[in-house]
């Protein structure tokens, strides 16, 4: 069960609600945490593919700002997000370097992850309108951009989690295509979420409707 | 009462004069294009290249550079600036390197990126070529990229944006900090601006500026520095500097030359009576030459009034030579054969300048000779009768006793020579070195060309060096053959000859292209089997395809597209500037980016047809060696028409030889100071020597007078000394100018006209015993 509450969209479209008295306290907890060693699972939903694609790998983070995505399978690559830069590193070894200040949609959603992972309210602030609901031991924040431009591409990004604990980071294109990544702490001996149950509960729809044509180009 | 009827006179003139010499301005069209005073280009495509430097796209181009903070700082305030530039809508073009291209730049190369793309084959949409593609999109797509390749994937699967995009983003040099262009070797952030306007456009140039700087204070630069450089700054600055000088210059030398007008002669008409002639020189010669010519060239009128400065001595050679109260005839019978052939010496010796080679010298030359001529006239028959009328004259011809004290000096003449001799050691020891770079000669100051060049590599921007012009009767028929050379230029980029090379063919290809490009794109039908063939046991649904197959089928049926279709302007101001039409002809640009060797380059291009290749620097450079070369041909024209002149004139061969040895010691002085201030010789210089002989013969001529008594020979001492004073007003003044050309012309004058002085008199006058035993010859 992801998601208990009505889709944050229409909180959005709602005067701007107190955000509840235990946002504070785990942005708190979670900008407490200095260092996180975590596996994931990642499942990609596309509605040009006829069935899923899935990956899975590991997750370093450091305070303040070091983030490493190694992906083991199907596929070795390395993502790596160090203050404004982000390298990609493919399975031929050649490192793709850029900067997010030159690239603003990179840069909105790696600060999703790396606002939340650093318990920085101000960050997230900065391109998203942030819906926390639930509790502390099962939140969930939707995070919904801001920018046009990025809503052109972005619906939204949902994480939930537990305490300091981030479960899982589900993002939904504007085209309806989604994917989710699973996180748990490493060598972790509870059980792992299945994104077909997750998938049911999601109020959004697309994921699971029929086939749509992807973004072709760019908006007019 | 009495005074005022005595200047109607004069004044009623002197405003004739100012009116005709005002209407006559508004006849006249100055043009202030340099290619008007340089000689042609040896070649049509040098001539061309010229003409577009200086008039066409690169010079409404800014280089602006940041620096002073850290990388970061820059890079914000880069950014700041050029959102702000852009919204202000005077630039065509704000470029700093972030975010690649606009939503209309990139609307436009992916919607036509099957017709521009470079990869467009039959064998690329072969089933082989697809199944790599959709290979390839499946592993993207479950990469972290993935969302990214999204985007484009499923639109383009074989890539053909991103390597139209590549085309476009190639070359310079520029590293990219926070997604702004740094200099690759300094911690300089970089920025390209195309002003709207053309870069002859003072006024716009300096509203540009003047935005430029303004977005640059508003971005709150803290420490940082701003640096701007391009040929509308230079033109701006040039213009700037030129005009503060001689509005500076103009006050003094007018302050100083009225009062020392007014001690001499204690009457303020003296000024306007000096003025008329000046005035009437300067209408008729203008006239005169835009009867000849057609127009006149704004740099050669600069000069022409230069030489011209030797008329403001005539009305004060016959006011300084007339008794109070004496008949206009009584002063002209005096002084009017030396006059006479003064004038006629002059004018000769300026006729020279009729065979220069540079256009602009032979307007020059018949401005001055005209002018002088004019100036002379008005003042031997407009002159003498207001004069009288008004009564001017000295205010006192000097003691002859001070006269003869000073003309005692001329006994030990000889020891005059010392310091001719000692100059004439010094050219020998330190020969000076002639002016063989062009560029030295611009108003531009050497530290504005070195940062404008080191901002031009940094960004790869195109400079003014080596081109190779392509010709044809078409748009297209300049592309195709730009497009055989495609692979001659990759050649020479993989051999390190050149960097790379911008031209219009690597961005546009030719309808012939297009066309092929169009035969190779299968039709809808075989393309969805293909794509089914391909997808084979990948999870692709048929229907992500469909924006590719839709683009794919209207590309085939879309007209082939021209460089005038480009729907964005960042694209066009890439294109424009690389393609235009003169006269019916289109001409492409090949500009090479870092070239390595110069050699090779230029064999490459050899015997393509329709295919110039040209230095533009060589060429400039050779076309200024060429015209100094010519400017010692007819300086000897000049010397031989003034000797046969003087010749005739003075019927006297010691007096001959004592007036040019004056001339010649001042010219052999003046030119060992110019070398010793380390001053290369140019045109300019020429032209000034030549204007100081001028003035030099004048005073050389009234010195060698013979038949004269003492009082008229302090007169003639006391007139020149004030002519000359007022020279070393009006030209010395200009040694102390910001501006590096007028700099050059008011050394050599001081030096050669004050020079000739001394030397007029201690070597042209006759020694006092000689002059005693036998008066007259």
């Amino acid at each position: 069960m992801l998601l208990h509450h009505p889709a944050p969209l229409l909180a959005a479209a709602s005067a701007a609600e107190p955000p509840p008295a235990w946002f504070a306290q785990l942005m708190a907890q979670l900008a407490a945490i200095p260092e996180r060693h975590e596996t994931f699972r990642e499942e990609k939903r596309l509605a040009a593919l006829n069935r899923p694609l899935l990956s899975e790998g590991q997750l370093i983070y450091r305070r303040p700002s070091y983030l490493e995505k190694l992906t083991i399978l199907p596929r070795k690559e390395i993502l790596l997000v160090q203050d404004d830069q982000l390298t990609l590193t493919g399975p031929d070894g050649s490192p793709r370097e850029l900067s997010l200040a030159s690239r603003p949609e990179i840069g909105v959603l790696v600060d999703a992850v790396g606002g939340t992972l650093s318990g920085d309210v101000r960050r997230l602030q900065r391109s998203y309108t942030v819906h926390p609901s639930g509790t502390l031991q099962d939140w969930q924040l939707a995070l919904v951009p801001i920018h046009p431009r990025v809503q052109e591409m972005l619906r939204q990004i949902v994480i939930r989690g537990s305490g300091p604990a981030i479960r899982s980071v589900l993002t939904e294109q504007a085209n309806g295509d989604a994917q989710i990544m699973l996180i748990e702490r490493s060598r972790s001996a509870e059980g792992p979420q299945t994104f077909a149950g997750t998938q049911a509960d999601t109020h959004q729809p697309g994921v699971a409707g029929p086939a749509r044509t992807p973004q072709a180009g760019p908006k007019p | 009462m009495n005074a005022a009827r005595r200047a109607a006179p004069i004044l009623a003139t002197f405003l004739a004069a100012l009116l005709l010499t005002l209407t006559t301005f508004r006849f006249i069209d100055l043009r202030n294009d340099m290619a008007d005073f340089l000689p042609a280009a040896p070649t049509e495509a040098g001539r061309l290249m010229l003409q577009e430097l200086r008039s066409g796209a690169p010079t409404s181009l800014l280089l602006v550079g940041l620096e002073g903070a850290a990388p970061a700082d820059l890079a914000r305030i880069s950014r700041a600036m050029a959102a702000r530039l852009a919204a202000s809508g005077r630039f065509e073009l704000v470029a700093n390197g972030e975010a690649g291209f606009d939503s209309e730049a990139e609307r436009f190369l992916f919607g036509n990126r099957y017709l521009l793309s470079p990869t467009v084959t039959e064998a690329a949409f072969s089933v082989t070529a697809l199944r790599r593609d959709l290979e390839k999109l499946l592993d993207v797509l479950s990469s972290s990229a993935g969302i990214l390749a999204q985007m484009y994937g499923f639109a383009d699967p074989t890539g053909a944006f991103v390597s139209v995009v590549q085309r476009w983003t190639e070359g310079g040099s520029a590293r990219s900090i926070d997604g702004v262009w740094f200099a690759p070797d300094a911690n300089r952030a970089l920025m390209l601006v195309r002003m709207k306007a053309a870069g002859l456009d003072l006024t716009a140039q300096d509203q540009a500026d003047a935005a430029i700087r303004a977005a640059f204070t508003a971005a709150s630069p803290g420490p940082a520095r701003l640096l701007v450089s391009g040929p509308a700054i230079f033109a701006r600055d040039a213009e700037r500097s030129i005009r503060s000088d001689v509005r500076l210059l103009s006050i003094a030398s007018t302050v100083l030359v009225a009062g020392l007008l007014l001690l001499r002669f204690r009457s303020p008409l003296v000024l306007a009576v000096i003025a008329v002639p000046v005035m009437l020189a300067v209408a008729v010669a203008a006239v005169a030459v835009q009867l000849i010519f057609g127009f006149v060239q704004g740099t050669a009128f600069g000069f022409g009034m230069t030489m011209l400065g030797v008329t403001v001595d005539y009305p004060v050679l016959l006011i300084g030579h007339r008794k109070r109260g004496e008949a206009a005839s009584g002063t002209l019978h005096r002084i009017g054969p030396t006059f006479n052939l003064a004038v006629a010496s002059a004018s000769l010796g300026l006729v020279g300048m009729l065979r220069a080679s540079l256009p602009g010298l032979v307007q020059v030359g018949v401005f001055a000779v005209v002018g002088v001529l004019a100036a002379a006239a008005a003042t031997r028959w407009l002159l003498p009768p207001l004069i009288v009328a008004a009564d001017l004259a000295p205010v006192s011809a000097g003691s002859a006793q001070r006269l003869l004290r000073l003309e005692h000096l001329r006994r030990w003449r000889v020891w005059g020579l010392v310091p001719v001799a000692a100059a004439a050691l010094v050219l020998v020891l330190y020969p000076p070195r002639l002016e063989r770079d062009l560029a030295n000669l611009s108003p531009v100051p050497a530290e504005g060309r070195a940062l404008d060049q080191e901002l031009r590599r940094q960004l790869g921007a195109p400079e003014v060096g080596q081109i190779a012009v392509v010709r044809g009767a078409s748009v297209e028929a300049v592309l195709r053959r730009e497009e055989t050379l495609l692979p001659v230029l990759d050649r020479l980029a993989a051999g390190k000859v050149i960097d790379g090379a911008e031209l219009a063919a690597r961005y546009m290809p030719s309808h012939a292209t297009q066309r092929a490009r169009q035969a190779a794109l299968p039709d809808g039908t075989t393309l969805a089997e293909r794509l089914g063939e391909a997808g084979d046991e990948l999870p692709f649904r048929p229907e992500a395809f469909a924006p590719f197959r839709q683009d794919v089928e209207a590309a085939r049926a879309r007209q082939p597209l021209s460089p005038a279709d480009i729907a964005s302007p960042l694209l066009a101001a890439r294109v424009q500037p690389l393609l235009f039409q003169r006269d019916g002809v289109w001409y492409g640009l090949i500009v090479p980016r870092g070239i390595n060797d110069t050699a090779a380059l230029g064999a490459a291009f050899a015997g393509v047809p329709d295919v110039t290749y040209v230095d533009i620097g060589r060429e400039l450079n050779g076309m200024l060696a060429d015209s100094t070369a010519n400017a010692w041909t007819w300086l000897s024209w000049s010397a031989a028409a003034t000797i046969v002149a003087l010749v005739i004139g003075l019927r006297d061969m010691s007096r001959v030889a004592r007036v040019i040895g004056a001339l010649a010691a001042s010219g052999v002085v003046t030119v060992a100071v110019l070398a010793l201030t380390g001053a290369r010789l140019s045109l300019i210089h020429i032209v000034t020597l030549q204007f100081a002989a001028g003035v030099g013969l004048d005073y050389a001529l009234f010195f060698a007078r013979t038949q004269v008594d003492e009082e008229e020979r302090a007169r003639t001492l006391r007139t020149l000394v004030t002519c000359n004073a007022m020279t070393l007003m009006t030209f010395g003044l200009l040694t102390f100018c910001e501006t590096a050309l007028l700099r050059t012309i008011g050394l050599p004058v001081a030096v050669g006209t004050f020079s000739a002085l001394v030397f007029g008199f201690l070597f042209a006058g006759p020694r006092p015993e000689a002059e005693r035993a036998s008066p007259g010859g």
